[in-house]
C-alpha cells in the first residue's frame, strides 16, 4: 500500500466509525473532537448583531483590523508572543484551514515535515496535498509522548525543511516542556528549519503542566508559523474560527495562499471571534473546569477497566493502551461500537505504530459521559470474559 | 537565519505569478466601491431571524463536511428550477466562498487531469487558485466580439492537442458575456466526443437577462463531466458571509469533500442556515433586484454608447464592462471611485462597474469624459 493511501485511510477510517455511531439511537461518541457545549449566549448575541449591522462589510482576505487586533493582544497575552496585526495575523476559516495554510505555506513538493507520533491525521494530509513527505518523530507512552529533541535529530534527513511541534499534542494529549522547546528550537536554528506550531489546546492545560509557545522563545519567533482557533475552548466549531500568526515576511505568503484558497471568512464568524476573545470569559473558564471534572471520570472509568494511559497533560482527551486486549484499535473500536454503541477512536488511524491505542474524548455532559463509560466497562467485561484462555 | 529554508520559500513564493494574482473582493470597501460583479444588499429580516434561531437551538457545532442536507436539497432545487437536472444533494458540496469552490474543483480535477485549458481573460481568482500545485495551463484565445470569450474552435484546437479539462465562465466574469445556447450545444458535444471535462463557473447566470441561458451542466449526459460552481443565492445578501456551492459527478464528489474536510472541515454554520432560509425566496427577490437592474444598465449602456464609450457585450444586468483611457480611470479612481480593472483579469484597458441603482457613477464617468475632452 502507498504512503498516501495509508494516510487517506487514517481519516477514512474515522468518518466511517461516525458514519456507524449515526445509525445507533443510544450512541455515546467519545471520539469526535466537538465540544457539548452551545456556543456561549453572549457569542451568539454578537453574532446577530453582525448579522443586523455588518452582515456586508468588506473585509480584506487575513480578516478584518479588529479581529486581528483582537488576537494579537491574546497572543500576547496568553502566549507572550507580541506581534503586529497589520502584518502578522491572517484569521482563518477555523484551526483546520490555519493547518492547511500553514503546511501548504512550509513545505513544497519534495520537502520533508517532521510530524510527532502519533498526531492528528489531517496533518499527513496536507503534506500529502503539498506533494512533500511526512517523517515520523518517534514518541512513547512510557514517556508521557515526550517529544524528545536528540530523538528528533536522528529523523532529520537533508529534505526536512521544517518541525511540527503540537503542544498539548493531538491525541496524545503531552505537553511539550520549556526546556524540551528550547532544545527544538536550537535544533531548528542548527538545520535551518521552519517551526509549525500548534497551539490550538493552549488554554486546556492540566494539574502542574505549563503551555509554551515556541514563538515566545528566543529564536523562535523568525522561524515559526502558529496556528490557533476557538472551536475547542470557547465551543465554537461550527464558525469556523481560527488564526495563523508569524514573522511579516512568511506572513505573507499566508496571506496569499488564504486569498487563493478561501478569501476571507465570514464576516459574522469574524464578529462572532472578535466577541469571543473581548467579551466575559466566565463560560470559558466554566467549560475548563468541567473538563477538569470529567477527565477524573474518564480516568476513575479507565482504572477501572484496568487501561493504562499516557498522564492527560492537557487536551480534551485520553491516549488508552489496550495492548493487553490483543486486538488491533479498529478491531476494538468496533467491537465497542456494535456491543454498547460508544464511540472510541482508534489510534491507529493517528499512527500506524499507535494501533494498540484507543482516543477516549471528554467532551460529552457528565451523565451521558458516566452512561457511555459503565456501557464500554460492560463490554470490556464481555470481551476479556470471551477472550479468557 | 541565513538563506536557506526560508530565503528559498520567499523567493520561489515571489516567483509565483499565478499565486499573486491580484484578490478581488465580492463585497464593496465604500459607497464609490463598484468593483463587484454584482451589487451587494441588505439581508432579509427574516433570513436574520431563522439564523438566529439555528443558533440559539444549538447549530453551533461542526456539520456534514459537504454542508447541511437541507441547504444541499435546496441548491439540488435551485439548479432544477433553472434546467439543470441530475446533481443530487449528494453531489453538491457547500464551501466557505465561491473562490474556495474555485480552488477545490481546480485542485482536485486537475490532480486527476493534469492539463487544463482556460481562457485568456478570466476572473484572477482562477488564476491564484491554479498557483498551488499549478497543472499544465492551455490559454485559450478570446473573441473581443462575444465579451472576451473563448471561441469554440480555439477550445476544440486544445481537445485536439489532448487537455482533457477546461476551465469556464458564463456568463464571462469580466463582461458578463454568457455563450448562445447553440455555442453550449456544441461544447458538450466535443467534451463527450473527446471524453473530457469541464468546470463551469455559472455564479452570475440568475443575473442574465434579455437572452435565455443555458447551462453547459443542462445538457444531457453532461452531468458525469460537467462540475458546476458559483456563489450561493447571489445578490440576496450572502456576499459577506463567504458561501459557494459545488454541483458535480458523483466521480468527482468523494475526493472533493475529502479535500475539504482536510482544508476546512465543513463551512460555517451560521452561514449555511443564513443560505437556506434565503434560498427560499431567492427567486422572488432577485426578480425585483433584476427588473430594477435592467433598467439601469439599459440607461447607462445607452448613455456611455451615445458619449463614444466602448461598452463590451454583456448578457448580465448586474455589471458594464466598458473600456475608457487610463486617464479618465486614474481620475476616477482619485476621485475614490473602484472598478475592477481589466488587467487584472488580463485585458488591460477594460473597467468592469456593477451596476447599481441609484448610484451616479455613470453620470460621473460621462461628466469626466467631457471635462476631458473640452
Amino acid at each position: 500500500m502507498t504512503q498516501e493511501k495509508q494516510k487517506k485511510r487514517g481519516t477514512e477510517v474515522l468518518y466511517s466509525l461516525i458514519a456507524e455511531a449515526r445509525g445507533y439511537d443510544d450512541a455515546v461518541v467519545l471520539g469526535r473532537g466537538d465540544p457539548d457545549f452551545d456556543t456561549p449566549a453572549h457569542i451568539v448575541a454578537a453574532a446577530k448583531r453582525a448579522f443586523e449591522n455588518h452582515a456586508n462589510d468588506y473585509s480584506p482576505p487575513e480578516g478584518i483590523l479588529p479581529i486581528r487586533e483582537a488576537i494579537a493582544e491574546r497572543v500576547q497575552r496568553i502566549n507572550g508572543v507580541e506581534v503586529d496585526p497589520n502584518t502578522d495575523i491572517v484569521f482563518t476559516n477555523g484551526g483546520q484551514e490555519a493547518l492547511f495554510l500553514m503546511v501548504v505555506a512550509a513545505i513544497g513538493e519534495g520537502d520533508g515535515l517532521l510530524v510527532p507520533e502519533p498526531n492528528y491525521n489531517t496533518y499527513k494530509d496536507a503534506v500529502t496535498f503539498s506533494r512533500g513527505v511526512s517523517v515520523g518523530m518517534p514518541t512513547y507512552p512510557a514517556e508521557s509522548f515526550r517529544v524528545d529533541p536528540e530523538r528528533v535529530r536522528a529523523t532529520l534527513t537533508p529534505d526536512t525543511k521544517a518541525l511540527l511541534l503540537v503542544s498539548p499534542n493531538n491525541p496524545a494529549a503531552s505537553v511539550i516542556s520549556r526546556d524540551d522547546q528550547l532544545a527544538l528550537i536550537a535544533l531548528a536554528e542548527e538545520h535551518d528549519l521552519l517551526i509549525l506550531a500548534d497551539d490550538i489546546y493552549d488554554l486546556l492545560i492540566y494539574d502542574d503542566f505549563t503551555h509554551t509557545s515556541p514563538a515566545s522563545l528566543p529564536g523562535g519567533k523568525e522561524r515559526t508559523l502558529t496556528l490557533n482557533a476557538l472551536s475547542k475552548a470557547y465551543a465554537m466549531t461550527g464558525w469556523r474560527t481560527g488564526w495563523v500568526m508569524g514573522p511579516a515576511d512568511l506572513m505573507v505568503r499566508v496571506k496569499a495562499l488564504k486569498a487563493a484558497v478561501s478569501g476571507p471568512a465570514s464576516i459574522v464568524s469574524q464578529h462572532a471571534a472578535l466577541a469571543a476573545l473581548t467579551g466575559p470569559q466566565e463560560p470559558m473558564e466554566e467549560m475548563r473546569e468541567a473538563y477538569i471534572r470529567r477527565r477524573g471520570i474518564v480516568l476513575d472509568y479507565l482504572d477501572q477497566m484496568g487501561f493504562s494511559y499516557g498522564n492527560p497533560q492537557g487536551g480534551q482527551f485520553v491516549f488508552v493502551d489496550i495492548g493487553h486486549t490483543g486486538m488491533s484499535s479498529l478491531e476494538l473500536s468496533q467491537k465497542i461500537l456494535s456491543r454498547a454503541h460508544v464511540l472510541a477512536y482508534p489510534g491507529g488511524a493517528f499512527s500506524e505504530d499507535m494501533d494498540h491505542f484507543l482516543r477516549i474524548t471528554f467532551l460529552q455532559p457528565e451523565d451521558q459521559l458516566r452512561d457511555g463509560l459503565a456501557r464500554m466497562k460492560q463490554a470490556m467485561d464481555a470481551i476479556s470474559e470471551e477472550n479468557a484462555p | 537565519m541565513t538563506e536557506g529554508t526560508k530565503a528559498t520559500l520567499l523567493r520561489n513564493h515571489g516567483a509565483n505569478e499565478l499565486l499573486n494574482a491580484p484578490y478581488l473582493a465580492q463585497v464593496p470597501q465604500s459607497d464609490l466601491d463598484f468593483a463587484t460583479d454584482h451589487p451587494v444588499t441588505g439581508l432579509e429580516p427574516a433570513v436574520i431571524e431563522s439564523t438566529i434561531e439555528a443558533m440559539e437551538s444549538g447549530q453551533t457545532h461542526y456539520v456534514d463536511v459537504p454542508g447541511i442536507l437541507p441547504l444541499r436539497e435546496a441548491v439540488t432545487a435551485h439548479l432544477e428550477g433553472e434546467g439543470v437536472d441530475g446533481y443530487p444533494a449528494s453531489s453538491i458540496v457547500v464551501t466557505a466562498s465561491l473562490q474556495e469552490a474555485r480552488f477545490l474543483a481546480l485542485q482536485v480535477i486537475t490532480e486527476a487531469l493534469p492539463e487544463v485549458a482556460l481562457p485568456e481573460v478570466v476572473h484572477p481568482g482562477v488564476k491564484a487558485a491554479l498557483g498551488i500545485r499549478p497543472p499544465g495551463l492551455h490559454y485559450l484565445t478570446v473573441e473581443r466580439e462575444s465579451g472576451m470569450l473563448p471561441p469554440i474552435d480555439a477550445i476544440e484546437q486544445a481537445l485536439e492537442r489532448g487537455v482533457k479539462l477546461v476551465y469556464l465562465e458564463s456568463p464571462a466574469r469580466l463582461t458578463g458575456a454568457a455563450f448562445e445556447p447553440s455555442s453550449v450545444e456544441r461544447l458538450a458535444g466535443l467534451l463527450e466526443s473527446h471524453d473530457a471535462y469541464a468546470i463551469w463557473d455559472q455564479g452570475l447566470s440568475p443575473f442574465v437577462s434579455g437572452r435565455p441561458y443555458l447551462s453547459l451542466g443542462a445538457l444531457a449526459g453532461m452531468q458525469e463531466r460537467v462540475t458546476l460552481i458559483g456563489e450561493a443565492f447571489p445578490g440576496v445578501g450572502l456576499e459577506g458571509l463567504a458561501i459557494g456551492t459545488i454541483a458535480t459527478s458523483e466521480r468527482w464528489a468523494k475526493p472533493i469533500t475529502s479535500l475539504k474536510q482536510i482544508m476546512s472541515i465543513c463551512t460555517a454554520t451560521a452561514s449555511q442556515y443564513a443560505a437556506l432560509k434565503a434560498g427560499e425566496h431567492f427567486d422572488t427577490e432577485l426578480g425585483e433586484l433584476l427588473a430594477s437592474l435592467q433598467v439601469v444598465r439599459q440607461e447607462s449602456v445607452e448613455q456611455l454608447t451615445a458619449a463614444g464609450v466602448h461598452v463590451h457585450p454583456g448578457q448580465v444586468a448586474s455589471l458594464i464592462a466598458l473600456t475608457i483611457s487610463q486617464e479618465l480611470a486614474s481620475s476616477l479612481r482619485e476621485r475614490g471611485y473602484r472598478f475592477a480593472d481589466g488587467a487584472d483579469f488580463g485585458h488591460p484597458g477594460v473597467q468592469r462597474l456593477s451596476v447599481t441603482p441609484g448610484s451616479d457613477v455613470v453620470e460621473m464617468i460621462l461628466s469626466q469624459l467631457s471635462e476631458a475632452r473640452s
